[in-house]
């Protein structure tokens, strides 16, 4: 006949170190989950919509030709304004200096109601 | 007086070893989608640039354009400068502009100076770019990139 053997278990404290530790792994796995969910749904709203723009041009002949990119707009923008009726204005550009890089333009010009 | 040491039984131990096994599974599994996301997000990012990409390049090629019209081909638009804009850009010849060409083909979106002879590749992994003329007074150009849940599209409207 064997002896029997002493048997012996977790004490409370072990089982609580125990229960502790997993119980912080578990709650920083959620948070980090929680986090990484809204994060995607965060982002996928930004991209899944499909918006509509308007090309917009600058209004301004000088900035078209300097080379101002269009920007886009929600509305229609309205159309370009038209050069002065004939004869509204005199003006006389003296000097006229352009520069690509920077878009940069500048005039001289005398402008008299006529 | 010295006490028995005793170890973990063979029971014990295979216990204790399931137990950690089950354990890592399900956290594997728990991971698994956001390793899915995160790939999902970074092709995302990725398609968005590009589309970016294309977009800042029409509305540089926009900001000085007299027409913006398709052309025969489905995925093809074709922009003509202002005449002061094209003299400029030293593309007036002959009394007219020959124009910018964009195309899309395999994917790649590329920007032909027909003028100037030049052709640079301006986005790539596009999946649309459709030109069409509506009412004959606005130029539609859609882009997209992406397929599927993943698809982004962006529509801009010329309005000349």
């Amino acid at each position: 006949m064997s002896p029997r053997r002493p048997e012996t278990g977790f004490t409370l404290l072990e089982c609580l170190v125990a229960v502790m530790l997993l119980s912080l792994l578990a709650v920083g796995l959620a948070k980090l989950t929680v986090h990484h969910d809204r994060l995607v749904h965060d982002l996928e709203a930004w991209t899944d919509d499909d918006p509509t723009y308007f090309v917009a041009q600058a209004d301004d002949d000088l900035q078209r030709l300097v080379g101002v990119p269009a920007t886009l707009v929600t509305e229609p923008p309205p159309p370009l304004s038209g050069p002065p009726a004939p004869g509204a204005l005199a003006v006389t550009v003296s000097a006229v200096e352009l520069v690509l890089h920077p878009p940069q333009a500048t005039a001289l010009a005398h402008v008299e109601d006529l | 007086m010295r006490t028995r040491a005793r170890g973990f039984t063979l029971v014990e131990l295979l216990v204790g070893v399931t137990l950690s096994s089950i354990i890592v599974t399900i956290a594997m599994l728990g991971a698994r989608p956001m390793g899915r996301s995160t790939l999902m997000l970074r092709d995302r990012a990725r398609d968005t640039t590009e589309l970016r990409l294309a977009v800042e390049s029409l509305l540089q090629d926009l900001g000085g354009a007299d027409t913006a019209l398709p052309t025969m081909q489905p995925e093809e638009l074709h922009l003509m400068r202002e005449q002061a804009v094209a003299e400029l850009a030293g593309a007036w010849s002959g009394g007219s502009d020959a124009g910018i060409l964009y195309s899309l083909s395999d994917g790649d979106l590329r920007r032909q100076d027909v003028a100037l002879g030049t052709e640079v590749l301006v986005a790539s992994g596009l999946t649309t770019f459709e030109v069409e003329r509506v009412a004959g007074s606005e130029t539609h150009v859609t882009l997209s990139v992406g397929e599927g849940l993943g698809q982004r599209q962006v529509e801009l409207v010329w309005p000349r």
